[in-house]
């Protein structure tokens, strides 16, 4: 194989596939990414055996062929060899030639041949969508997946496909977040799916911000979102997600209208004088405010009063503020509504005007 | 207040406690105790599960904060709090007594921890738990305990026993209620009804001795010598004598010191029989090796017999271990 590709397209779809690789790995060969030369086009691919990545870039080919080589020394030499220089790239006898200007490193490799990959998986269901709708599901929903919860169906995303939209549910037990967006998926009855935490994550962040096209592939056991240059496959999770529309309560009798902005910074300041590590703050709902507290073990204290539209009933309730921050700061639109009912039921935030996300968060005890 | 195991039992059928503290140093007994107020937790509604992990760290604030944190999918949940060998410390002293004052109303506490010293049984927080909960003690069993454990464990499982097999049970297995555990389990499948004798259960333990002093000289003949180290201290641990693997060994050395010569093992050994893959896997020990190794080594196990037997100064499972390591042809001296 031998290959001369310029540092600056390389580098690009390079960190894309290494962000997939796991530091701490069992199996030596998953240090690695795979290379393969062909034609006009070098194919970049890395897999932890869950997740797997491929990025295509289009690139004259000396010899074609294929190999695998150790991910982070490739990239961390690709990173520090100065700007827009010629990276040549050949493999001899099981080693890897890097050359670049002055600079010239050998690298081990492993038989490509040997290399997991999925290859082709036999979807059931398949439809596109624009990047910038599945980027909008994920980023306002991602942040309320579970992390290493013992309840494994948690530590991902709920995607549920109708005929007309594709909904996106995440929650770890204390809150919930709520997507949907209108897509004809052809989907002909109700299915649902879980992508694990990471493949979620991986996928958001290769999502590009401007529009194309996305190619959606779920088959019974893995998720592919394939785009033009690109491609991401998940295993996916093998188990049931609660049933999360019995958690989202029906309207309270005590709606909160309000600037999202001014209620976030409110709380942002507020919470700076909670405990470190659990941020309880108490809230108390007032005509026309709603009145923020905090205070630490060391007996600091902070207080802070948000001007409202509230007309109801006195009421006073704890939040863990990191959950409502959260939320707040995933909705987009100028004002937001809160739902309260009493201190130990949740409360349901959405933003006025195009909800087309809901976040249910459930009190503290303070 | 203070229970047994049995009467612990006994109470959770009626009602479930705010706060357990398991304690003790005897791992049967305490799982089995913690499982139970696990079950009858959840069977009241109880479905969440938060586990706090002393032994790696913890910030006693948790304990409170996860009390305190409401669930969407369940109003109930257990907290799970290990001690473990670990002691909680001023911090931890102090998270578990204000916790004990004011329970939360929607949450079960179990603690769970190794033995507690008598000073600490005296201390605030442990008063605060049984002042406001169960406490529960388990210990092991004295010698002269285990035959009937044995038996009611027996019965419990439905089985009935000889009094011989009951015996030979408690003796095989005294102090590890874990294993006697275990052992019951496997005969109650072996049983099938049945009343267990001492053949029973003197098959049930020998068979799996037996493999494993077999598959040894094997291993370390096709010289996965980590593997057979491993069988070896495996063997060790189960109580199988020195004497009896240098036996092993040796039959099979001088089967291959045969080899190495050229000359037949079955002709030269009473009963020695070799066939299909094991002959291959002789042969190929016995020409890597050669006739003046195999020599050497079969001096050496004779030897450590007389090590294994009190007949000479040495420590029989260390001088096991080098002859292991001789025949896999990873020696732990140069010119042995």
């Amino acid at each position: 194989m031998k290959v001369t590709i310029n540092r600056e397209v390389l580098l690009g779809p390079l960190q894309v596939v290494n962000s997939v690789i796991e530091r701490r790995q069992a199996l030596p060969i998953l240090n690695n990414m795979l290379i393969v030369a062909e034609k006009d086009k070098i194919t970049l691919m890395a897999t932890d055996m869950e997740v797997e990545v491929v990025t295509h870039i289009k690139n004259h080919v000396q010899i074609q062929g294929s190999t695998t080589i150790p991910a982070r020394k490739f990239i961390d030499i690709c990173k520090a060899l100065p700007a827009d220089t010629e990276i040549h790239l050949e493999v001899k006898d099981n080693r890897a030639q890097l050359k670049s200007g002055r600079s010239r490193f050998t690298l081990s490799t492993l038989p490509a041949s040997d290399y997991p990959t999925l290859g082709g998986i036999q979807p059931q269901l398949k439809f596109c969508l624009p990047a910038s709708i599945l980027k909008r599901l994920i980023g306002d929903t991602q942040f309320a997946m579970a992390h290493q919860d013992v309840r494994y169906y948690l530590n991902g995303m709920l995607v549920e496909l109708g005929e007309q939209r594709i909904r996106m549910v995440a929650t770890d037990g204390h809150r919930l977040a709520l997507s949907d967006a209108e897509i004809s998926t052809g989907v002909k009855e109700n299915t649902q799916i879980i992508i694990p935490r990471k493949g979620v994550m991986e996928l958001w962040h290769m999502l590009p911000e401007h529009d194309v096209e996305v190619e959606v592939q779920i088959s019974q056991n893995h998720f592919r979102a394939a785009m033009q240059q690109q491609e991401i496959t998940t295993k996916l999770v093998d188990g049931k997600f609660p049933d999360y529309t019995r958690v989202i309560p029906a309207k309270g009798d005590k709606v909160v209208k309000t600037e999202r902005d001014a209620l976030r910074q409110g709380l942002a300041r507020t919470s700076i004088l909670s405990n470190e590590k659990f941020r309880g703050v108490r809230l108390t709902l007032k005509k026309g405010m709603i009145q923020a507290l905090a205070h630490n073990p060391d007996q600091e204290e902070a207080e802070e009063d948000i001007e409202v539209e509230y007309e109801g009933q006195e009421m006073e309730i704890g939040f863990n503020v990191v959950y409502l921050l959260d939320a707040l700061d995933a909705i987009r639109s100028e004002k937001v509504q809160l739902e309260f009912s009493s201190p130990d039921k949740s409360c349901l935030i959405h933003a006025i005007g195009g909800d087309m996300s809901k976040y249910v968060i459930m009190p503290m005890r303070l | 207040m203070r229970r047994t195991p049995q009467q612990l039992r006994a109470s959770l059928e009626r009602e479930l406690a705010p706060v357990y503290l398991i304690m003790g140093d005897e791992p049967l007994q305490s799982m089995e105790c913690q499982d139970a107020i696990r079950a009858a937790a959840r069977s009241r509604g109880y479905a969440d599960r938060t586990v706090l992990d002393v032994e790696t760290g913890i910030d006693w604030q948790a304990l409170r904060f996860t009390a305190d944190s409401l669930s969407l999918f369940s109003s109930r949940q257990l907290i799970d709090l290990r001690l473990g060998d670990a002691r909680p410390g001023t911090a931890g002293a102090e998270a578990i007594s204000r916790y004990c004052e004011q329970p939360s109303p929607d949450a079960v506490l179990l603690i769970s921890s190794g033995r507690l010293d008598g000073k600490t049984l005296q201390g605030g927080w442990v008063r605060a738990v049984e002042k406001q909960g169960v406490l529960v003690q388990v210990r092991p069993l004295k010698a002269g305990e285990m035959t009937a454990w044995v038996e009611s464990r027996l019965r419990a499982r439905g089985l009935g026993a000889t009094p011989e097999a009951v015996r030979l049970l408690a003796d095989r297995d005294e102090g590890n209620l874990l294993a006697a555990a275990q052992d019951i389990d496997k005969l109650a499948l072996l049983a099938g009804g049945r009343t267990i004798d001492v053949g029973e259960v003197v098959a049930a333990v020998g068979d799996s001795a037996r493999f494993d002093l077999y598959a040894l000289p094997d291993s370390a003949m096709a010289g996965d010598a980590a593997r057979a180290v491993r069988m070896l201290r495996g063997l060790r641990e189960e109580g199988v004598e020195p004497v009896l693997v240098c036996w092993g060994m040796t039959r099979e050395l001088r089967a291959l010191n045969l080899l190495a010569q050229g000359r037949r093992p079955e002709e030269n050994i009473p009963g020695y029989k070799m066939f299909g893959q094991r002959e291959s896997l002789l042969r190929a020990a016995a020409q890597r090796l050669g006739v003046e190794k195999m020599r050497r080594l079969l001096r050496e196990a004779i030897r450590i017999d007389r090590v294994a037997k009190g007949a000479a100064p040495g420590e029989p499972w260390g001088e096991l271990t080098g002859l292991c390591l001789g025949l896999a042809g990873r020696p732990l001296f140069q010119n042995s």
